[in-house]
């Protein structure tokens, strides 16, 4: 068993699952030109559900997030977000994206606009906020993931860790309803991966909606209610945390869990 | 060993060492010098071949720039003062030709009482530049200012009523308008449209009468004060003409006078210098023969070596052809050599015989000019040698090679030879003693030259002021001359004003009549020539009687509005394209070229990526077909081609023409630039600016933009430099860009020759923006360098 993510005691007092549908998606299908990358994919989240997806590089789990705010297109099949049917309609495209926060690999902060202007951008442009009232929400998010000091800083200022936290209160800044992290945490050092952790751990007991496209595995049993490991395009296993990790069923399952909490 | 390692590990040092200045090698300018002049055998190398080759272009251009001459009237003149001054002829620039003429080639043939307004625009140009170059450090209210610009700009450089640019500038309001009132109620490629829509249909048709009846409504008020203007600028005019033309004689009278001045005192330092030019004189026959003997012995030399190769006379060593070809050639080279030799020698016998004197008479040369030539002069002067000792040597020389042979033995030719070197050496000391003497006599007229060419430098400059004056006086005359033959037209164009508009009902009727003449199929027809081939010749004969009639109807029209434009209008006096010239023809293409091709490159170079299929198409497309024309030949296309494809009848400025074709070619540059600045960006700035929700054009703006256009600047105002530069293109269609302005300078007698002084004004012009432009570009990088990290 790997370590855990943090040591302290998780508040779990708002971490509650509601019967709300956050995200539907019904028999999605996704081609790169002729290759088949999601196949069939079934997925309901709940409104507070948090869940981590798993699973060997190159089986979609990306392609599957980056699905639910149509950074990707699909082919066939139907992705409902928040009640709202991604097409080709901008509209749509441009109400969901506001509503759903997205955190990357490599950040994707701005490098020309400094901290507080990255997170305020959004709010000032795509939600008419006056400035003064973004900034204020900007501040609150930037102290929130416990780096106010650095507003006025560029990201390339900062260390990998702190721009993680930025990107992360930069999706806050929107209010979204839902998150995606797409391994949020695979090009950072080992001691900045607890910070953004912790950060990303707060948000769960928040309430929030998450997806994760995560290998940490300890966050996973702490943090999530449920962990779908994907291979092949496909939807290969899912389950609670403690089942997944101590009784997984499918051999693909097992063979990548003996892989990477083996050593 | 082991106790050694056991101690160097458990080493504790007791003291810090202090910081120690390094070697006075390694530092300060001994180490720069050593490190960039001389760091290894190749850098001192080129170091000194560097430094060889700037002496030697400063020791050309250095004296040619210093030592030039800034008042004459002509090259003439220039050279007149040049050599007044230096005692040979001396290669001085003629900066005069600059002074006589740099506000043409700043202006063209703008008119001088009106240059304050391009200086204005100028002016108000870096104004307008300033919130967009150094956002930071000016108020931001300043950007109004920049938009209004262009239109202000337009308005002071070509003059016209003021209510123009206003209206021209209502346009774009009407199409935001448009734009704010549609983009509320549709969605915004709609509002778009509406606002482009708007736009055209307040430029096109709403303009052009609002203008009109504006012009009217002031000019109704206006004419009969007008009228009793003109009258009196009819009786005072002549007399300020007359006024004029006495001053311009006054002022030629006085020019005249300095100008004989000037003669006289070219007089007198040629007096002066009268036996420098009598020992010049001397010189060069010598120097002459000199030259010819060497040649002489050169060929002696030749013929030698064509003996020893065959060890004697040309013979063929078998009787092969080819040796007997060669041998013949041999032995015709030779006598082809003996030849040269005789004339070489003849020539310099005649030289030394008919050009120059005998000591004696050199001394008389000398005592008939004025200097007091001191005693080492006759000393020379004797250690000249006797004409007849020249003549004589040379005439053996010449008898001994006309009986040169070709079979002459070796040991002839090398006395013969020594004999020439001989005679060469003699004449070059008789060269050496006579460069002696002059220049003594140089230094001994030198003071006496001194008062005369200061008074010389003295009555050019004063010529060069009463020129001036009397420039401006023409210039005068010119301007109200002109004037006066406006207001006469103007005057007989009020006066028939009432008659022209009383017709129009009348030329209406007439024309509406003949129109119900022609057939109902054939009335919208512009021209006989779209007749059908059945038509008949009454049918064509109405159609030609309307259509006379409405042409006159249209051209009483115009008369009319013309006349009311020049009546109403209040602002500035208008101008035409034609006069503008110069650097200020160059400055308006090239500004106006880079402000518009950036925007426009801009959206090529995003259509370009674009994925949707016919913008991306058209982009490459246009990009490719621009990029791959020379310019000169899009240049063309706009002076000759252009007016094929446009309606018949419109008159579109040349001028615009140009800033329009430079703006698509450089607008193909552009885009490919700052196509490189978007592939450069990571593709993850996309997907961030895409998952917060920002729209397509938001994105652009706010984030990939400013990150590719920083990364393209250098690009960009290379390209910019370039266009810049480009404009002197200009030249080939006939406008008047500053080549075109030297030629014309040139086309005056009194500049006629002149080349480097004009290119070298030129191209400093042209480096101090350019060197602007480049330099503004480093600390725009370094600052966002500094920014953005």
């Amino acid at each position: 068993m790997s370590e855990l993510a943090t040591n302290r005691e998780i508040d779990r007092s708002n971490m509650t699952v509601s019967d709300e549908v956050a995200i539907q998606i019904n028999d999605m299908n996704k081609w790169y030109g002729t290759f088949h990358v999601l196949r069939d994919i079934n997925l309901t989240v709940n409104r507070g559900e948090r869940i981590v997806i798993c699973g060997p590089s190159g089986s979609g789990k990306s392609t599957l997030i980056r699905c639910i705010n149509r950074l990707e297109e699909h082919q066939a099949g139907q992705i409902i977000v928040d009640g709202t049917e991604l097409s080709s309609d901008l509209k749509n495209i441009d109400k969901i994206r506001s509503e759903v926060g997205m955190c990357f690999q490599h950040f994707n902060l701005f490098p020309h606009l400094t901290i507080l202007e990255n997170c305020t951008l959004a709010p000032i442009w795509v939600r008419k906020t006056p400035k003064k009232e973004a900034e204020e929400t900007a501040m609150h998010y930037l102290e929130k993931v416990k780096i106010p000091e650095q507003a006025d800083k560029y990201p390339g200022q900062l260390s990998g860790g702190q721009q993680q936290r930025v990107a992360i209160a930069r999706s806050l800044c929107m209010k979204p309803r839902i998150m995606l992290f797409d391994e949020p945490t695979s090009a950072l050092d080992p001691e900045m991966i607890k910070e953004v952790l912790d950060t990303m751990i707060e948000l769960a007991e928040e309430g929030m909606t998450m997806l994760c496209v995560t290998h940490e595995m300890g966050f996973a049993r702490q943090v999530a209610n449920r962990v779908i490991f994907m291979d092949a395009g496909q939807i290969v296993e899912q389950n609670e945390p403690e089942e997944f990790f101590n009784n997984p069923q499918s051999d693909r399952t097992k063979l990548f869990l003996s892989q990477i909490l083996g050593h | 060993m082991s106790e050694t390692h056991a101690q160097s590990v458990s080493y504790v040092r007791e003291t810090m060492l202090s910081e120690q200045e390094p070697p006075v090698t390694e530092r300060g300018v001994i180490k720069w010098i050593r490190e960039n002049l001389f760091s290894g055998w190749v850098n001192i190398l080129l170091t000194v071949i560097s430094l060889f080759v700037i002496y030697w272009a400063l020791a050309l251009v250095l004296p040619w720039a210093f030592g030039g001459v800034w008042n004459a009237g002509s090259l003439t003149e220039c050279r007149e003062v040049l050599f007044s001054f230096y005692k040979d002829s001396h290669d001085g620039a003629c900066w005069a030709v600059i002074e006589d003429r740099w506000l043409q080639i700043l202006f063209g043939f703008y008119p001088p009482e009106l240059y304050w307004r391009p200086i204005l625009a100028f002016v108000l140009f870096f104004v307008a530049l300033a919130p967009v170059l150094f956002a930071e450090r000016v108020p931001g209210q300043l950007i109004w200012f920049t938009v209004v610009y262009p239109f202000l700009a337009t308005w002071l450089i070509w003059g016209g009523a003021v209510w123009t640019p206003i209206l021209a500038l209502l346009g774009f309001v009407a199409a935001f308008v448009a734009y704010k009132i549609l983009s509320k109620v549709s969605g915004p490629i709609v509002a778009n449209l509406g606002a482009l829509v708007a736009a055209l249909v307040w430029w096109g048709a709403l303009m052009g009468p609002i203008d009109d009846s504006l012009n009217r409504m002031v000019g109704a008020g206006r004419l009969e004060d007008t009228v009793a203007s003109l009258n009196q600028q009819a009786e005072d005019l002549p007399v300020q003409i007359a006024a004029l033309e006495a001053d311009a004689e006054a002022k030629a009278s006085e020019i005249a006078a300095a100008v004989e001045t000037k003669n006289a005192l070219l007089v007198e330092m040629t007096e002066i210098r009268i036996e420098e030019f009598a020992i010049d004189q001397q010189i060069e026959p010598k120097e002459d023969a000199v030259q010819l003997l060497n040649g002489a012995e050169e060929s002696i030399g030749q013929i030698e070596d064509i003996l020893s190769e065959w060890g004697g006379v040309p013979e063929a060593a078998s009787d092969s052809e080819a040796d007997l070809a060669d041998a013949e050639a041999a032995a015709a080279s030779i006598d082809g050599l003996i030849a040269d030799v005789n004339k070489f020698l003849g020539d310099a016998l005649n030289d030394i015989e008919s050009n120059t004197a005998d000591p004696a008479d050199v001394a008389a040369l000398l005592a008939a000019g004025a200097t007091q030539a001191d005693a080492s002069i006759t000393e020379d002067i004797d250690a000249l040698v006797a004409k007849s000792d020249l003549t004589d040597s040379l005439g053996d020389l010449i008898d001994l090679a006309t009986g040169l042979t070709a079979d002459a033995s070796a040991s002839d030719l090398a006395a013969l030879r020594a004999d020439i070197a001989t005679a060469s050496a003699l004449v070059q000391s008789d060269v050496d003693t006579l460069d002696g003497i002059k220049d003594k006599i140089i230094a001994a007229n030198a003071s006496d030259l001194e008062a005369p060419q200061a008074a010389l430098v003295a009555n050019m400059a004063q010529l060069t002021q009463l020129r001036d004056e009397a420039t401006t006086i023409a210039q005068d005359n010119f301007r109200i001359s002109s004037q006066q033959t406006e207001n006469r037209g103007f005057l007989t164009a009020l006066n028939s004003l009432t008659e022209r508009e009383n017709s129009l009902p009348e030329l209406r009727a007439t024309t509406q009549e003949l129109r119900d003449a022609v057939p109902s199929a054939y009335r919208n027809m512009i021209d006989v020539n779209q007749l059908p081939e059945d038509a008949t010749s009454e049918d064509a004969a109405a159609l030609n009687a309307y259509l006379g009639a409405r042409n006159q109807e249209l051209s009483v029209g115009a008369s009319i509005r013309d006349t009311y434009a020049e009546l109403g209008r209040v602002g500035l006096r208008p101008i035409d394209s034609r006069q503008i010239g110069g650097f200020m023809l160059a400055l308006i293409i090239g500004i106006a070229g880079i402000v518009l091709s950036l925007p426009l490159g801009i959206l090529l170079a995003l259509g370009r990526q674009s994925h949707l299929f016919f913008v991306n198409k058209i982009c490459v497309a246009f990009i490719e077909v621009i990029r791959g024309v020379p310019l000169i030949v899009w240049l063309f296309t706009a002076s000759l081609l252009l007016n094929y494809f446009l309606p018949p009848g419109t008159n579109f400025d040349l001028m615009l023409r140009v800033i329009i074709m430079v703006t698509l070619f450089s607008a193909a540059y552009i885009a490919e630039v700052i196509r490189g600045g978007l592939a450069a960006l990571p593709t993850g700035q996309y997907e961030g600016a895409d998952s917060l929700g920002l729209s397509y054009w938001q994105s652009m703006q706010l984030i990939v933009l400013p990150q590719a256009l920083k990364i393209s600047i250098p690009g960009i105002v290379n390209t910019f430099i370039g266009l810049f530069k480009d404009t002197v293109l200009v030249v080939f269609i006939g406008l008047l860009d500053p080549i075109g302005l030297s030629n014309a300078i040139r086309a005056d007698t009194d500049w006629n020759g002149i080349y480097w002084e004009l290119f070298v004004f030129i191209g400093a012009l042209f480096f101090i923006f350019c060197f602007g432009m480049g330099r503004y570009s480093l600390y725009l990088e370094r600052k966002l360098q500094r920014e953005h990290r």
